[in-house]
This record gives structure tokens, sequence and C-alpha cells, in this order.
């Protein structure tokens, strides 16, 4: 959601976001009580077939040695309907 | 023998068949707000996205509510979880897309098919799954492949 704001300030407008694609890998169990530090950024976006895209990374590390724990690639369709832009 | 030694290439497995249900839907919605805030309390929005608005959701051409495609990848990974073990949360991938709408009360099967096996040096067993969501009319919804690397319970 913190992304999602800097990406696009204006808000979503009046045209629905939709969680298009996830792609996660995983590197090691996070057991119950680990302390884990969480980064993201927005690497993509871009319009095909006359609707807006974004992509985000999203790592999650190890607070204790920065030791990757998971990586997280999300798309997201920024207007259902197709035209305009976010 | 586990239900994942069972499984050889080309193997099609259908989990638990659940209910898209708008408190399903709901629940989502408000768990993605609270954990946001942070505050060891649970935060609802106004109905006011197509998660949680069906006036707003038909705005949009959509009949009504339809699920966060999140949902259905986390029943996704449930399910390798259910067959792999705890050994799916060590390390693996997991890829999927959401290709068709999941409407309220929606029935969704979680499957998975290996499309390949490999025996690593160390005894465990590495598989390449397509996975997928569908329907009651075996449509598919939400679409993936997965690899998972599970122990050698033998």
């Amino acid at each position: 959601m913190i992304l999602f704001r800097r990406a696009c300030p204006g808000g979503a407008g009046p045209d629905a976001r939709l969680h298009y694609a996830f792609d996660s890998t995983s590197y090691e169990r996070i057991e119950v009580g680990q302390v884990v530090a969480v980064s993201g950024e927005i690497t993509r976006r871009y319009e095909k077939r006359e609707r807006e895209y974004i992509e985000m990374r999203i790592e999650m590390r190890a607070a204790s040695d920065g030791r990757l724990l998971v990586r997280y690639d999300d798309t997201c369709l920024l207007r259902y309907k197709p035209g305009g832009k976010a | 023998m586990s239900e994942a030694e069972r499984l050889t290439r080309g193997s099609v497995l259908r989990g638990p068949t659940r209910c898209m249900t708008r408190e399903r839907m709901r629940w989502y919605v408000d768990v993605l707000h609270s954990l946001e805030e942070n505050d060891g309390t649970l935060h609802r929005d106004a109905p006011t996205n197509i998660h949680s608005g069906d006036e707003y959701a038909r705005t949009q051409g959509l009949p009504g509510v339809i699920a966060d495609g999140p949902i259905s990848t986390n029943w996704l990974f449930g399910l390798l979880v259910d067959v792999f073990g705890p050994s799916a949360l060590d390390s693996g991938r997991l890829s999927t897309k959401h290709i068709r709408p999941t409407l309220e009360n929606m029935d969704v099967t979680t499957c998975l098919q290996v499309t390949d096996t490999e025996e690593l040096a160390d005894g465990r067993m590495r598989y390449t799954l397509d996975i997928w969501c569908e329907d009651g009319t075996q449509t598919k919804l939400t679409v993936g492949t997965a690899v998972v690397t599970a122990e050698r319970l033998r």
C-alpha cells in the first residue's frame, strides 16, 4: 500500500486496480517470532493494450544479518477498464 | 507412503474445494488494511473497491464483488504445504496469474500436476508443478507453476 501511494499519489482513481500476477521465491523458512525487515520498489510501469500496469519487487530479509528470506514480484493493473492513466 | 511420494510425472492431484464466500473476500480486504495500520486491531474500510463493494464493482463491468487474486494464490500455497509438508516453506518458487475473476459463492478447487521430478544429491526430491484453481466446471481461474523441494520420508 505504501508503494502504491507513492507511485499513484492521486489515489486509485475511478477505475479499479487488479492483481494480475504473482511470483515469489522462498530461500528459507521463516520462524514464528523471527524479526524481519521488508523493503520494496516499483520496478516497472508500462502500458499494454490500453491498460496501465505496475510491477513491484518486495524483499523480506532477516533483520539480524540481512539474509534474503523471500523475494516477491507482483504485477497489478492500475486500471481494470482500458484507456486512461492512474 | 506419503501423498507426495505417490506423485510421479504427470500425476494430477485435486485439493479441497472451498466456496469463495463474501466473508472470505472481506477478510482479505480487512487484513491488508489492518496490517498496514499495525496497531493490533481489525480495521474495516468502507465497501468502495471491487473486493468489498458491489455497487463499485458493477461500475467496473463486473457482476458484483470479486475475490482478490492473492486469496487463490494463498490457497495454492496451502495445497503445496498440505501435500509436501513444511519443507514446502523452506525454499522454492510459486508463480501465478489470475486469468478470470473469482465471483462470490463460486466453488474453487486447488489443483496441481507434476511436470518433472528430480532426486537431489542430499536425497530430497524436487518437484516442478503446474498449479491452478478451477471453478465447478473445471474452468481455470488462476494458473501458474511451482517448484518444491521435499524431504524423503522413507
